[in-house]
């Protein structure tokens, strides 16, 4: 029942059960720990029920939700100084770039993507795309199935506007990814 | 189109590629130009790959490749945490 995705008349005891997944993948995404993923949610529902005299409806409460969300993330990687890149030291060479190497296979490729690595990387570059353009990034690899318009509600943005951003979030993490391998 | 396709426009459109299905028009586009272009064609088979790899369940977590959602007893104890809240 999508449409009480956009109910705001929704009790907030059921935000949990409405929205509680959408909100749980899209944190995993940025922090990768479950249980750090599961506060975020908790305290973005808490926040969001606390806050809702704020909630003017002109977006929908998924939206909403997810704008807290986000900020709770990004307060999190702010304040607790505990983002990804530090766990991951500069001088550390990571033949990632293999991957972007004209040459390498699909197979290579595979291969390339099993190793513990190749993930660490990505979660650097992750906080090196501006969070407006991360957010519709990481909204749609959350969801793959789901269909785009329903995405840039939950956003606020446009399709064109949403195209653009996934666009420009790709060309950046390709980029970083590349970057990794030639200075490493 | 074909001929006045540029790099970052078959890159853009080989992005959009994974959001919706290109016509047939634009996918001519892409390919003639990847034909002509050995930088487009690289770089546009990196986004490829590089979406697949993301779409696969190792974007998420590497030990528990599984992140469907919250788990229940994580929505128990989320829960509790609301209604205590309510009740303050």
């Amino acid at each position: 029942m999508p449409e009480t995705n956009r109910d705001p008349q929704a009790q907030p005891e059921e935000w949990l059960e409405l929205h509680g997944d959408a909100l749980f993948k899209f944190a995993m995404l940025r922090v990768k720990s479950r249980h750090l993923a599961e506060d975020l949610v908790q305290e973005t529902l808490i926040k969001g029920i606390r806050g809702f005299e704020t909630f003017r409806g002109d977006a929908t409460l998924r939206t909403w939700l997810f704008q807290i969300l986000r900020n709770e993330i990004n307060g999190y990687f702010r304040s607790a100084k505990r983002s990804a890149s530090k766990e991951v030291s500069a001088g550390e060479s990571f033949e990632i770039g293999d991957l972007l190497h004209p040459l390498v296979s699909t197979n290579e490729f595979q291969s390339i993507v099993e190793r513990e690595e190749f993930w660490a990387v990505i979660q650097v570059c992750f906080e090196r795309i501006p969070d407006h353009l991360l957010d519709s990034f990481l909204l749609r690899l959350a969801n793959p199935d789901e269909k785009v318009d329903m995405l840039c509600n939950q956003l606020g943005v446009n399709a064109s506007n949403f195209s653009v951003r996934l666009f420009r979030a790709r060309l950046m993490l390709r980029k970083c990814l590349e970057s990794n391998w030639f200075n490493g | 189109m074909i001929l006045t396709l540029n790099c970052e426009d078959s890159a853009r459109l080989t992005s959009e590629s994974m959001d919706r299905k290109l016509n047939w028009a634009e996918r001519a586009a892409v390919s003639g130009h990847r034909l002509v272009c050995s930088k487009s064609r690289r770089l546009n088979r990196q986004l490829l790959q590089l979406n697949e790899a993301l779409k696969s369940n190792n974007a998420f977590d590497l030990e528990d490749a599984s992140v469907e959602g919250l788990s229940s007893d994580a929505k128990s104890r989320i829960s509790a945490a609301i209604s205590d809240t309510q009740n303050d």
